[in-house]
């Protein structure tokens, strides 16, 4: 108890510096807390909405229709209690009678729909009576239009008579090319858009009176049966997967995963910020608790000659560190829940799940333990084994090597955690070991500019050029910190800076003011009889046609591993169990590099795309066998290729050769770039060709814009925590030096130095600390940044010089500003009361 | 009777990149119980090198030193602390309180190291016996330095130690201050049976002990 008892004595006699350390914790968990409590809250939302978000317990689905006799043997296992409804749904354009005109996912619902939940519309309409819609309010505002306007679908004029606030089944994809539109069966007939050669989805679903998973499990895998397919067959790659007549089946708890797995994604990259924001908070707290230390060095060797030995005094350090920790971490989970709280507020999810439960707040508190005790063992190893007479003669020596050891070996700890945060062993550690290097490479920097800094003799006459001089002075004096300060603000700086490479270079990929010669409209199911007309539509487009083939992947001959478990193998299900288009092109296109082997260029042979290959587990000179509606085809790898998706050519997985795919039913998508007016090219098109659906890049770049957006702002906030941890350091480390610099203060006001020259010193000091520290920040992060988008995100790297510029002064201001009031005890102190106390 | 410390043959040395300083020489020195030696010399004659060497904060480059019988070389740190603890009472020069505690806490802190359960009670009753018995809620920085020293006092004397070693004790304190804390230092010394060794620069102060010792050379000589 004495120690705990002494811990608190000890601590109570620095409240700033145990404020800073609680702080510096705080914001560094708070990061990571927020992260997990919103996976958590969407966890918990998807799972009791799993039924919700596929719109029943199960769905049947496929390109065509169920048969009469399909349709029958299904019916035929279903428990008695259930219900069922037929679902259709396809991409379309809708048209106002002002002739705009948008994409829209069309979804056609018999009058027994919604079979989960309840649809809620703005008003009382009726779907089944006449042609009529109900529209989600994002087309309303696309088109300018309002309830009771009408909008032409396929060869139909219908008339929108509602606007849906809530649609079970609304969520199956997290990315939809257009605001859903809902219309009557007989209203999609009308419109002539479901007739041969239509891209529509089919879906079956059927809800039970048990709707227990295993129940529904157990059930999927009867009808699987029934319709004469083996339920067991998506799992192992070799061994040929969905069924014949290609009719998937899908259970409520299995959409519930693949939302699991987008969210579980985004949360990948937000606990990677997360880290990089504890490491920075850990920098926060190695250097105070260095400070605290060298501070009460004195107290610690006085114990140790009245009695205490050393292990009670590291263990007197340990339980120091771990009580503040402890409270950082308490209310770094508070403040990780808040975040997440006005999120969840903010996104509109439903309220009244609790934002921070005790999972939530134990990791919070475990890893604020944990992250402080790590981070103190270099400071703890630094001065473990002085003796207490040379502590109070000022001459105990400071182990560097222990200290660099013990930091040595935080390293691997740092890139485990990021390797389980991402779940990957090479990006988590490859950002963290960029971000390492870079604070290295940033600290050598320091070490060698600001002590030349300071060495920068202005000419010294009056009190305002002395306080400018000494304040740069200060920038190179042993003692006050200013490298390691410098060191993590710059890496905030580099935080940020990569930040806004990513953004400006994912923005800059989808402007469509900046797509020149690129796509800007993509019209597709365009018909083999179709193609001569269209190309004789569109002469001055620059039209690029591709075919295009539907398949089924049936497996890789004579591999039979089963797919890895975890998520990674739940990816690869999804990319084999996909309906694949398969196309022909005798040449890389324009978005294409082949990275090995050849092009496919004799019958049998197809590329891949280098990623789809290794979720397929495939490489070259492997055999796929693909099901071409009921045709088997096997084509053997010659080559792999990458592709920049982003360009938005048409692009596809799977390519082969001409031959190989004659006689299969084909169907076209063609990709224009109109110099003219788009909304004219797409208004003719969508008249002349009423089956076509127009996609508006311009209109799909916003939305993916918006995606990736949302992300960097999520990123941004948790950057933002970084930065805010960076100023506690900053802060921190002018605390553990305030001792020193208000002695300086003092001699110097007895020496003749005014207050106000002493605040300018301090303000020039950080000022350029900040400068410095962001300058280099920023610089580094431009290498930094083209890494993570050219390397992780394979993109074209913008540089967005205005807004680094602009990142600058504002990193520089923020820096002088917590430096100075950080040091504000300095300017408020009496000299004479700190000469006498000192 | 046997002494409560005795060193023999001690030796210090310090090696500086120049040359080798040899502070100690072979010194030998025995404290009998109840006794009080005082130790003088010039500056850097290495009387607070003698003293740290005696407490066990040092170790000697010859020699050895004694204390309750026990052969302060063989013990490790934690034993050595433990021993400090237990037997040896502390007062510095420049008072060494722990700054963020209370008086009547820094009076604990050595009652509470070797778990006392009547820590608050002992460290009252030696606050009250220094004439700070109203002090005990206030900082070391609310207190004058006679009264830090008197706290310092009780600190030392708080386990009852077998031996009190003081460095320059009056050495911060004026002339009648310092008067006080002696006459305080040695009645509670004596009241307590315990040993004493102290160093200073003061004749006045040297001449109250039972025995005045004179280090030079490295070695201690009677005057």
């Amino acid at each position: 108890m004495i120690l705990v008892r002494l811990a608190w004595w000890l601590t109570r006699g620095a409240p700033a510096a145990a404020g800073v350390l609680i702080l510096c914790l705080a914001v560094a968990v708070a990061g990571r807390v927020s992260v997990g409590s919103l996976g958590r809250v969407v966890e918990l939302v998807i799972a009791g909405e799993s039924r919700g978000i596929l719109g029943g317990d199960l769905e049947l689905s496929g390109a065509s229709a169920l048969t009469e006799v399909q349709q029958k043997a299904v019916l035929g296992v279903l428990p008695s209690g259930s219900h069922w409804a037929n679902q259709r749904t396809c991409t379309t354009m809708a048209t106002t009678v002002s002739g705009q005109t948008r994409a829209v996912e069309l979804r056609a619902v018999p009058p027994e729909w919604p079979l989960v939940g309840r649809l809620v519309l703005d008003s009382a309409a009726d779907l089944q009576v006449g042609p009529v819609c109900a529209v989600q309010p994002d087309l309303l505002r696309q088109l300018n239009c309002r309830v009771g306007d009408v909008l032409r679908l396929g060869r139909l004029d219908v008339r929108i008579a509602g606007v849906i606030v809530e649609e079970p089944g609304a969520f199956t994809t997290p990315f939809q090319l257009g605001p859903r539109v809902l219309v009557s069966a007989a209203t999609l007939d009308a419109t002539g858009l479901a007739g041969f050669g239509a891209r529509i989805r089919h879906a079956l679903l059927v809800t039970l009176a048990d709707s227990e998973p295993a129940a529904v499990a157990a059930l999927a895998k009867a009808v699987h049966r029934a319709l004469g397919q083996d339920p067991e067959a998506q799992a192992p790659p070799g061994s040929f997967g969905p069924p014949q007549q290609g009719i998937a089946v899908k259970t409520a708890a299995e959409a519930q995963g693949q939302m699991v797995r987008v969210v579980e994604r985004l949360g990948d990259w937000l606990r990677l910020a997360s880290l990089l924001a504890l490491i920075l908070g850990g920098l926060g707290i190695a250097t105070l608790v260095r400070g605290m230390l060298v501070r009460t060095a004195g107290d610690r060797a006085v114990l140790a000659i009245l009695g205490a030995g050393p292990r009670r005094l590291a263990m007197l350090t340990v339980i120091q560190v771990t009580g503040l920790a402890f409270v950082g971490g308490l209310l770094g989970s508070a403040l990780g829940g808040l975040i997440a709280g006005v999120i969840v507020r903010q996104s509109g999810l439903p309220p009244g799940i609790p934002v921070v439960d005790p999972v939530s707040l134990g990791l919070g508190v475990l890893l604020a333990v944990g992250a402080a005790l790590v981070f103190a063992a270099g400071p703890l190893l630094e001065t473990a084994g002085q003796r207490p007479l040379a502590i109070l003669r000022g001459d105990a020596p400071v182990s560097s090597r222990r200290g660099l050891l013990g930091s040595v070996a935080v390293i691997p700890l740092l890139l485990g955690l990021a390797a389980v945060e991402t779940r990957s062993l090479i990006t988590g550690p490859a950002v963290i070991a960029g971000a390492l290097v870079a604070g290295g490479l940033l600290a050598l920097l320091f070490r060698v500019v600001l002590p030349g800094i300071g060495r920068l003799a202005l000419f010294r006459r009056g009190p305002w050029t002395f306080a400018l001089g000494h304040g740069l002075g200060n920038l190179g004096r042993p003692g006050l910190r200013a490298v390691p300060a410098a060191t993590t603000l710059g890496l905030g700086a580099v935080l940020l800076g990569v930040l806004l490479v990513y953004r400006a270079s994912v923005s800059g990929e989808l402007a469509a003011e900046s797509r020149g010669t690129l796509p800007t409209l993509f019209a597709i199911d365009l018909q083999d009889d179709q193609v001569e007309d269209f190309r004789r539509a569109t002469p001055d487009d620059r039209g690029e046609l591709a075919p295009i083939v539907r398949a089924r992947f049936r497996g890789i001959v004579g591999r039979e591993a089963p797919v890895p478990a975890g998520s990674a193998g739940d990816e690869a299900k999804f990319f084999r169990a996909r309906e694949q288009n398969l196309s022909w092109r005798t040449s890389p296109g324009a978005d294409e590099t082949l990275l090995a082997g050849r092009w496919a260029t004799g019958e049998g042979e197809c590329t891949l795309e280098s990623g789809f290959a290794t979720r397929l587990g495939a490489g070259i000179g492997d055999k796929l066998r693909f099901d071409v509606q009921g045709v088997p085809l096997e084509l053997t790898v010659t080559g792999l290729r990458q592709v920049r998706w982003l360009g938005f050519r048409p692009n596809f997985f799977i390519l082969t050769d001409p031959q190989s795919l004659a006689g299969a039913p084909t169907t076209w998508i063609a990709a224009l770039a109109p110099t003219g007016d788009r909304l004219a090219v797409q208004l003719r098109l969508t008249k002349a060709f009423p089956n076509l659906t127009i996609l508006d890049l311009a209109t799909i770049a916003r939305r993916v814009q918006g995606l990736t957006d949302r992300l960097a702002w999520a990123v941004a906030g948790i950057a933002g925590l970084a930065l805010v941890a960076g100023l506690l350091v900053l802060g921190g480390m002018v605390l553990e030096s305030a001792r020193r610099r208000r002695e300086d203060a003092a001699i110097l006001a007895c020496l003749g130095l005014p207050r106000g020259p002493l605040a300018l010193s301090l303000a020039v000091e950080f000022s350029v600390l900040g400068l410095v520290a962001g300058m280099a920040g920023l610089v580094l992060a431009v290498p930094g940044g083209l890494l993570v988008v050219r390397l992780l995100l394979k993109l074209p790297v913008s540089i967005p010089w205005e807004g680094i510029l602009l990142t600058l002064p504002i990193l520089t201001g923020l820096t002088a500003l917590a430096g100075v009031l950080a040091a504000g005890q300095v300017l408020r102190a009496r000299p004479l009361e700190v000469l006498r106390s000192d | 009777m046997n002494p409560v410390l005795s060193a023999q043959g001690l030796v210090r040395r310090f090696v500086t990149p120049e040359r080798t300083l040899t502070i100690l020489d072979g010194l030998d020195l025995a404290v009998q119980p109840g006794e009080v030696v005082a130790i003088v010399g010039r500056s850097g004659s290495g009387k607070s090198t003698l003293l740290g060497l005696l407490a066990g904060l040092d170790h000697p480059d010859g020699g050895k030193v004694t204390l309750d019988g026990q052969d302060l070389a063989t013990l490790g740190e934690a034993a050595l602390a433990e021993l400090r603890a237990r037997r040896l009472g502390f007062l510095f020069q420049n008072y060494r309180l722990l700054s963020a505690l209370t008086a009547e806490e820094n009076v604990r802190v050595p009652l509470e190291l070797v778990g006392r359960r009547d820590a608050r009670d002992r460290a009252r009753h030696w606050l009250a016996q220094v004439g700070l018995g109203d002090r005990g809620g206030h900082r070391p920085a609310q207190l004058s330095g006679g009264e830090q020293q008197r706290v310092a006092l009780a600190r030392a004397l708080a386990n009852d130690p077998a031996l009190v070693i003081a460095d320059e004790p009056t050495g911060n304190l004026d002339a009648a201050t310092g008067q006080t804390v002696a006459d305080l230092l040695f009645s509670s010394i004596r009241a307590n049976q315990a040993a004493g060794i102290y160093v200073t620069h003061d004749p006045l102060l040297a001449r109250r002990a039972d025995r005045v010792l004179h280090l030079e050379a490295g070695r201690l000589v009677a005057p």
